[in-house]
């Protein structure tokens, strides 16, 4: 008899099939040479397995590292990032197949593959991706629990679904420590992904910039309010402030020193408390944009920590956001920013690149002089745009160097960027500061959550002008040509034309009332998903024990945790039992156990597989005392129960007896009890 | 005289030549009163042949002893035909099969042709030379002994063979009064020679006859299949009881419950039959350490009498 160790049948086929589902989703990220590893590994094993295949050597185990390494290095270039790191791993991962020998080996295995399901983590979080990775997870339990099996014969499926069966008691218990578990912030950050593409306006605005992102319906970010959601045309989402214009590029020129105290910035701009009296609360939820710029809405002041405040009312964050970002913001829709402004200040409020656009900077100062004071010239251009014949569209022509003389009195087409952008261009021109500001408008309510969606298609650039005492004051140029993209969404306005144009032909789709139903419900689940489990920190989590509890304190915690577990236990016990309970016993044997077990005390206690004759006998023996009447009850449960024809009605003396057995037991507890208090007594 | 005292009064005839095997006894003549085949398993010297000599000398049967060996051939136990000169005819010589009571000794040595020339013989009752289908006398028992020791140049016999064999009992030392006894004792073979004849053929019949007639209730029958369903899945079997063991079992227990002297059945009399009938029928799962009477032990005592 052989004594080397055989990788049990069932286990290498559901650690085979667990490899790949671990592997799976990886697999799409990472050079097609790695799943070719893993599967030239696994027909290897498959050889080894059905005995025509050869161990490798240490030599060729040793060149096959050296050449996936080198591999490694030509496709990324480094080692030291996420991607070259798990394609790594998982390369090992797939050879190590082949040099499993030994019982330690598969666990080694087995325990890799565990820790490959979870390296899907870095790249996704999503529900599905949660589900996905738990799903793999049971499935290597499932090799696990087979290895274990050993040789003995059992159906394919039977490990795994010990494993799955595993799993799902594991579930709440899962769910508490979940919930309890002290939340560590993050040891090192992960470096980001490579291949991962920025979302969102960019840190500069050219004409075409926006109208681009209007074609993607991707989400941008999410936003539950504390109260009402506050109506259309105030949801202006401020991301970046575009102080310096270059003739075609409109820039940020932020200063380094971005972060300003609250307090110090009170004394620059004159808020009047009043005012300050009816702050709107949100959080907002942004999706990964690789960028670091945060959206509000105007007057924005936020306690999350690791959020910045620019001069400019902006928030941001100091790195690029890799994953969902979660933060509340307190804003003042009612504000006055600025009431003096400082002359550097105002000198980049009113910064305009030389020698650009003659017609406009001259067709402004006419213009500022009909008009009087820097309001009636603010309305008179808006005017203008609203009665000459400008059109709002998502295919304006392309412009040439005097953009703004081109696009205000030749081609007259153009999206919100060519608004803002020239609309800004000639408040500097009269000499009124003026800035672009992009960022969101509007939003879609989800109705089954309440809170709003922003997508990409959301994006928006509009001005902000600079009046004496009363601040910066949001001016939207947009609004004078299309008025109904502010209340509505830009689908609305130009869905058919995108869809004509076949920018995005399924915004249109979107609008079907079952696809929003749907998609809406979905979205909701996933924010839920964002809010309570991938954005579960320290903080919410004292919150939520703090509601719960009452207070957040080590015997709380404990008491919660016991609590908890011994309920998951109970409901356990209760299903146990009430598969038990389903099965009534007959009235004779519960009047028969009843006598057996009266003499338990007596020290002679009933087997279960026990007949009743045996146990008389043996009760005669050890208490002759008791030995009669054990003897007639067994007499009378032996008729009761064994003298008749299987099927057959019992006969006339049925009842009799069963009056008899009943008096035999009462008298035989009565004997039993008395030998009993005697025994003690004595 | 009642059924159940005469078959006492045969017990303790045969139990005069075999000392202090009672039980055996016992469950040996329950499995000839469940026309049952019975294997027995020991050591050569145990009394294997005594018991089965006794048996046949007991109730007045033809007996016949036939050791197997390896060179044994279907027709040696058949008969065969000759041909006779003077009628210038075939003439059927019946072979050693044509008895009440058939001593196959040693079936284990002999090749597996053999082996199911005889089997044939012991499920149908009859038995089929040149084309010529020739019945067997009735009543028509087969005794058989293996040594489970000595397994080298034996042909074990596989699990559907066995299973023709409605009980495998052990003789076992005897306990030492027994054996004083025997030490004491005249020759066993003088002995067998005195034994009377306690019963008849027709008690025989008779006693077959109020065996299918011994009630078994819905409380036994639950309890019998429970036994069954634990065998078919724990995981120490296997393989579980087939309906023809559980059928086995339970005509085992009637005849058991009538030796006893009962109308019915009881749980104790399938518990008193259960080893015999089936620890030849279970085989332990690859992973559990112990043999088949370890499995029946575990049977008895897993299932509850009462649920």
């Amino acid at each position: 008899m052989s004594i080397e160790f055989q990788i049990p049948r069932n286990c290498l086929a559901a650690l085979l099939i667990a490899q790949f589902a671990v592997l799976g989703p990886h697999l799409f990220r990472l050079p097609l040479w790695v799943a070719a590893v893993a599967i030239v590994c696994a027909l290897w094993r498959l050889l080894l397995y059905t005995g025509r295949g050869f161990y490798p050597s240490a030599v060729l185990k040793a060149l096959l590292v050296v050449v996936s390494l080198v591999a490694i290095l030509r496709d990324y270039g480094s080692l030291f990032a996420l991607e070259p790191i798990v394609a790594l791993l998982i390369t090992t991962f797939a050879l190590k197949l082949i040099e499993m020998k030994s019982r330690r080996d598969v666990l080694v295995v087995i325990f890799l593959a565990y820790f490959v399901a979870a390296t899907h983590f870095l790249f996704e979080q999503g529900i599905f991706d949660a589900m996905y990775v738990l799903l793999a997870a049971a499935l290597v339990t499932g090799a696990l629990v087979a290895l274990h099996e050993g040789a003995v014969a059992h159906r394919p499926t039977h490990a795994v679904s010990t494993s799955f069966k595993l799993l799902f008691q594991a579930i709440p218990l899962t769910i508490i420590m979940f919930i309890v578990f002290p939340r560590i912030d993050p040891l090192w950050s992960v470096p980001g992904t490579e291949s991962s593409a920025k979302t969102g306006p960019s840190d500069s605005m050219s004409p075409g910039d926006i109208s681009k992102l209007a074609g993607s319906s991707d989400l941008a970010f999410r936003v539950t309010f504390e109260g009402d959601v506050p109506p259309p045309q105030d949801l202006y989402w401020r991301g970046l402030v575009f102080n310096h214009f270059d003739g075609r590029q409109w820039r940020a020129a932020e200063r380094k020193d971005a972060r300003i105290n609250w307090g110090d910035y009170l004394e620059s701009i004159s808020v009047e408390p009043s005012t300050l009296s009816r702050p709107v609360k949100y959080t907002v939820v942004m999706e990964p944009s690789r960028q670091s710029w945060l959206y509000a809405m105007p007057l924005a002041r936020t306690k999350t920590k690791s959020v910045l405040q620019g001069q400019n009312f902006t928030l941001r964050t100091v790195y690029p956001l890799d994953q969902r970002f979660q933060y509340q913001v307190t804003s003042w829709q009612d504000y006055r920013l600025e009431g003096r402004l400082r002359d550097t200040r105002r000198q980049q409020a009113l910064q305009l690149p030389r020698g650009f656009n003659p017609k406009a900077r001259e067709f402004a100062q006419q213009l500022r002089v009909r008009s009087g004071d820097d309001q009636a010239f603010v309305n008179a251009v808006l005017r203008h745009f609203n009665s000459e014949e400008f059109v709002y569209t998502i295919q304006p022509p392309k412009l040439g160097t005097h953009s703004v003389d081109e696009f205000l009195f030749g081609a007259r087409r153009g999206f919100c960027e060519h608004y803002a952008s020239s609309f800004v261009f000639l408040m500097r021109a009269a000499g009124v500061p003026a800035r672009v500001v992009a960022g969101y408008q509007g939003g879609e309510l989800n109705p089954f959550d309440n809170y709003l969606l922003i997508h990409e298609y959301d994006a928006h650039a509009w001005a902000e002008v600079w009046y004496p005492n009363k601040g910066w004051t949001r001016v939207d140029p947009t609004a004078a040509v299309a008025p109904e993209r502010v209340e509505s969404s830009v689908n609305d306005v130009l869905g058919d034309e995108m869809s004509q144009a076949a920018i995005n032909p399924f915004l249109n789709l979107r609008q079907i009332p079952a696809l929003r139903w749907l998609r809406l419900r979905w979205d909701t689940v996933n924010y839920s998903w964002t809010k309570w489990v991938l954005n579960y920190d320290t903080e919410l989590q004292m919150e939520l024990l703090e509601n719960w509890l009452g207070g957040v304190s080590a015997w709380r915690i404990g008491l919660f945790v016991t609590l908890g577990g011994g309920l998951v236990m109970l409901i356990v016990a209760l299903s146990l039992l009430s598969q038990r309970v389903k099965h009534k016993l007959h009235p004779v044997d519960k009047l028969y156990l009843r006598s057996a077990r009266s003499l338990r005390r007596l020290g002679v206690e009933r087997g279960d597989a026990e007949g009743v004759h045996d146990f008389a006998q043996r009760v005669a023996n050890a208490q002759p005392k008791l030995g009669d009447s054990a003897k007639r009850i067994a007499y009378l449960y032996s008729s009761l129960r064994y003298d008749f024809q299987a099927g057959a009605k019992p006969g006339p003396e049925y009842k009799a007896n069963f009056r008899k057995l009943r008096e035999e037991v009462k008298f035989h507890l009565q004997q039993a009890s008395t030998l009993q208090k005697a025994s003690h007594s004595a | 005289m009642a059924l159940d005292s005469k078959i006492n009064e045969a017990v303790d005839e045969i139990g005069k030549v075999l000392l202090g095997k009672e039980r055996q006894i016992r469950l040996a003549l329950c499995c000839l009163f469940a026309k049952g085949h019975l294997l027995i398993e020991d050591l050569p010297g145990m009394g294997k042949t005594t018991l089965s000599h006794a048996l046949a000398f007991v109730l007045r049967l033809d007996y016949t002893r036939v050791q197997f060996t390896s060179d044994l051939l279907p027709a040696d136990i058949l008969g065969y035909s000759i041909y006779d000169k003077g009628s210038s005819q075939f003439q059927f010589h019946p072979g050693p099969v044509f008895t009440q009571v058939l001593l196959a000794d040693e079936i284990n040595r002999t090749t597996p042709k053999t082996q199911s020339a005889l089997l044939e013989a012991m499920a149908e009752g009859q038995v089929t030379v040149e084309g010529e289908t020739r019945p067997l006398q009735s009543p028509f028992f087969v005794i058989a002994t293996q040594n489970p020791v000595t397994q080298s140049g034996t042909y074990p016999l596989p699990e559907s063979q066995l299973d023709r064999f409605l009980m495998r009992i052990e003789l076992g030392y005897p306990d030492p009064s027994a054996e004083r006894q025997l030490y004491m004792g005249v020759d066993s073979k003088e002995e067998l020679g005195k034994l009377q004849q306690k019963l008849s053929v027709d008690d025989l019949s008779s006693i077959v006859m109020t065996a299918s007639a011994v009630k078994t209730s819905d409380a036994l029958l639950d309890y019998l299949q429970r036994l069954v369903e634990y065998s078919r899945t724990a995981e120490e079997f296997a393989y579980g009881l087939s309906p023809r063991g559980a059928l086995a079992l339970l005509r085992s227990a009637r005849t058991w419950a009538l030796m006893e002297g009962r109308n019915h059945v009881v749980p104790e009399d399938v518990q008193a039959v259960l080893p015999a009938v089936c620890s030849h029928r279970f085989r332990a799962a690859a992973h559990f350490q112990g043999d088949s009477a370890a499995l029946v032990h575990q049977l008895m005592h897993q299932v509850p009498v009462i649920a």
